[in-house]
């Protein structure tokens, strides 16, 4: 979710309940003062009544046409004291001109004549007209803050997207950014005193940032190559030892450094080979036939598949095509597949399943799951094998991740599996 | 055969010379762009081992000037830098070989053997070690004047281990070179003792003076008989 959006979401939300009250509120004092106005016109007219009354004068008609009408009765003294001076009900009354029930706003007040007597003095007027005055203020209260509600997300997505832009621009120019590339210059001026700060500070970590990985790659790129030199005159005087009248105790310690002199070369070749992916030194891309590649690897394995005893089986149900170098694509099917019979039991099984998206590769081996979280790390090693380097299924990893291809482990129903999908 | 070495390092070169002197070559060094520049200019080498990477330059320099001349010296680079670049501009500078770094003191050789041969009129393709004599061009073998038939992988064998006659061959390398990439994690080793086999029968029969010996289960190695 974008920030404009989640600043709008919220306060839109917050507006909306904010609002909601508010309209409510002003709905009800709204209410409250017709109903008073109401009752003030009722309490005119029956004072008006009242006065009439006392002065003896002619009342004016029950039903004077008007909506208005009245009943005036005597009542006694215990009525009069058990019963309120004066006191206002919505009521549903019988009007008989027009021969229906209409609800009606109804005021009773019970006064005392000269003559000692109580009369009680009802008038009433019918609230068709209140309804209708509510259902109005209702309406214009509803319709008032919908657009309020508009305008307001209107003008703040207007004012945040205005506000934002130097964060949208400076957000493009890190898309763009590439550790392996100088970086462009950041042109992105504004007089925001945060996005200024903002804008320094990532071009100054960007710069330190890139000085370190040209450090950080010449490093690994010169370690391994200046360990080549004294690994081959290490290895050379010990082959010129073997070639002089020796014992048999000593040749096999010369051969066993030999070896192990070897396996640090190889570890080394291994270590250039993952810091030149991580360098990205390997530019050219041809369109790679997956299930192709897979099916000439497993040929060329077929021989330690053998010796192994693992059957490998390549199951087609789809043929995945995926622009990559092809010495990097190769040494990703290979690394996987020499690890998948290297670490497998006798008798045990490679089933590789190739899909419109990729391929699976499970193999039969230690009955526990490996560690998922680190498998791929360098120097990694479950298996035991004393001659494995530790950094195949790096390599692997290396190789995905420069072509953003999705590399997992699993440990399926007794298998494991690694899944490699685009 | 007169061999130039180029190279920085100290050791290395100590190595290297002592190596082919005990191959009988004539063996002068270089430690800098520059002096190798000095020899080059004033004598005639069959070969020259080259590094890349030297204090005062690169060895491509020393290879354009070499072919500028148009000299016939081979060249071997022996660089450190195993990288798919720097081979392919020194090939095609003209350097004959590229040896990446750590090597095999009998690969150098076999390198070595195998350019100065391709230099040599045509008449001399042929190696001759005690009775025994290749004829790669032809892939023959004639042990005594008489030839010697031998299977294809008998012959491949063969071939390998006279480029690289008097040193030990471990058994890992030997069949990676024989039979190729796939089986350098084998540790059963049953198809070389096969081939090795018959090879070894064939040339005892053949009265061969050379041999195959089997060292301390670690490798092989071929010598003359004394």
């Amino acid at each position: 979710m974008s920030l404009t959006y989640r600043i709008i979401f919220r306060i839109s939300f917050s507006l909306l309940i904010l609002l909601s009250l508010w309209a409510w509120l002003f709905y009800m004092a709204m209410m409250d003062e017709v109903t008073d106005e109401v009752d003030d016109a009722l309490e005119l007219y029956a004072e008006t009544l009242m006065t009439r009354s006392l002065a003896g004068k002619e009342l004016p008609l029950a039903d004077n046409g008007t909506n208005n009408s009245y009943f005036l009765r005597e009542v006694d003294e215990e009525y009069a004291r058990t019963h309120p001076r004066l006191s206002f009900s919505d009521e549903t009354v019988y009007i008989e001109v027009k021969r229906e029930t209409e609800p009606a706003r109804v005021m009773k007040t019970i006064f005392l004549r000269e003559d000692g007597t109580y009369g009680e003095l009802t008038v009433m007027t019918p609230t068709i007209e209140k309804d209708d005055l509510y259902r109005a203020i209702a309406c214009w209260v509803v319709g008032l803050f919908a657009v309020l509600m508009l305008v307001i997300i209107g003008v703040s997505a207007w004012v945040i997207s205005r506000s934002m832009r130097p964060l949208y621009r400076l957000l493009g120019w890190l898309d763009r950014y590439n550790i392996t590339e100088q970086p462009e210059p950041l042109d992105n001026p504004t007089r925001v005193t945060e996005f200024r700060k903002l804008n320094e500070t990532i071009w100054n970590y960007s710069l330190r940032n890139r000085k370190l990985f040209e450090q950080q790659k010449r490093f690994i790129g010169n370690a391994s190559h200046e360990l080549q030199t004294p690994l081959a005159i290490c290895q050379s005087r010990l082959e010129m030892l073997c070639n002089t009248e020796l014992s048999e105790e000593q040749m096999g310690e010369i051969i066993k450094t030999l070896q192990t002199l070897e396996h640090l070369s190889e570890l080394n070749r291994s270590l250039l080979f993952l810091s030149k992916i991580d360098n990205r030194q390997f530019p050219e891309v041809v369109a790679i036939d997956v299930y192709a590649l897979l099916e000439q690897t497993v040929g060329e394995y077929r021989r330690l598949a053998n010796k192994e005893q693992v059957d490998v089986h390549l199951h087609e149900a789809g043929r995945p095509v995926w622009m990559m170098n092809e010495s990097l694509a190769k040494a990703l099917v290979h690394n996987l597949l020499r690890n998948a019979i290297i670490h497998n039991t006798k008798g045990g099984r490679v089933d590789i399943a190739v899909d419109a998206e990729g391929f699976v590769m499970r193999n039969d081996g230690v009955a526990t799951s490996l560690d998922a979280d680190c498998i791929f790390d360098r120097f990694y090693k479950a298996g035991g094998k004393p001659d494995s380097t530790g950094l195949g299924l790096s390599i692997v990893d290396a190789i995905a991740r420069l072509y953003n291809l999705d590399v997992s482990y699993q440990f399926e129903a007794g298998k494991h599996t690694f899944r490699v999908r685009e | 055969m007169k061999i130039l070495v180029v190279e920085d390092e100290a050791a290395l070169l100590e190595v290297i010379r002592r190596s082919l002197e005990l191959e009988h070559y004539v063996v002068e060094t270089a430690e800098t762009s520059l002096s190798a520049l000095r020899k080059v200019n004033a004598y005639n080498y069959d070969c020259i081992l080259l590094d890349l990477m030297l204090p005062d330059g690169s060895g491509l320099q020393l290879l354009e000037h070499l072919k500028k001349l148009n000299r016939q010296e081979s060249v071997i680079i022996v660089s450190a830098k195993d990288s798919i670049e720097d081979k392919v501009a020194g090939l095609e500078l003209g350097a004959d070989d590229y040896l990446p770094k750590p090597f095999h003191m009998a690969e150098l050789h076999a390198r070595i053997r195998s350019v100065i041969r391709r230099r040599q009129q045509a008449g001399s393709v042929q190696i001759e070690v005690g009775n025994l004599r290749m004829m790669p061009d032809k892939h023959q073998v004639e042990v005594g004047g008489v030839p010697l038939e031998l299977g294809r992988k008998e012959y491949d064998i063969l071939y390998y281990f006279i480029n690289r006659r008097g040193y030990l061959i471990k058994k890992e390398v030997l069949a990676e070179a024989v039979w190729g990439d796939d089986i350098d994690q084998a540790d059963n080793y049953d198809f070389i003792y096969a081939q090795l086999k018959n090879l070894r029968r064939k040339l005892a029969a053949a009265k061969a003076t050379v041999e195959i010996k089997t060292v301390y289960g670690f490798g092989y190695k071929l010598c003359e008989k004394e």
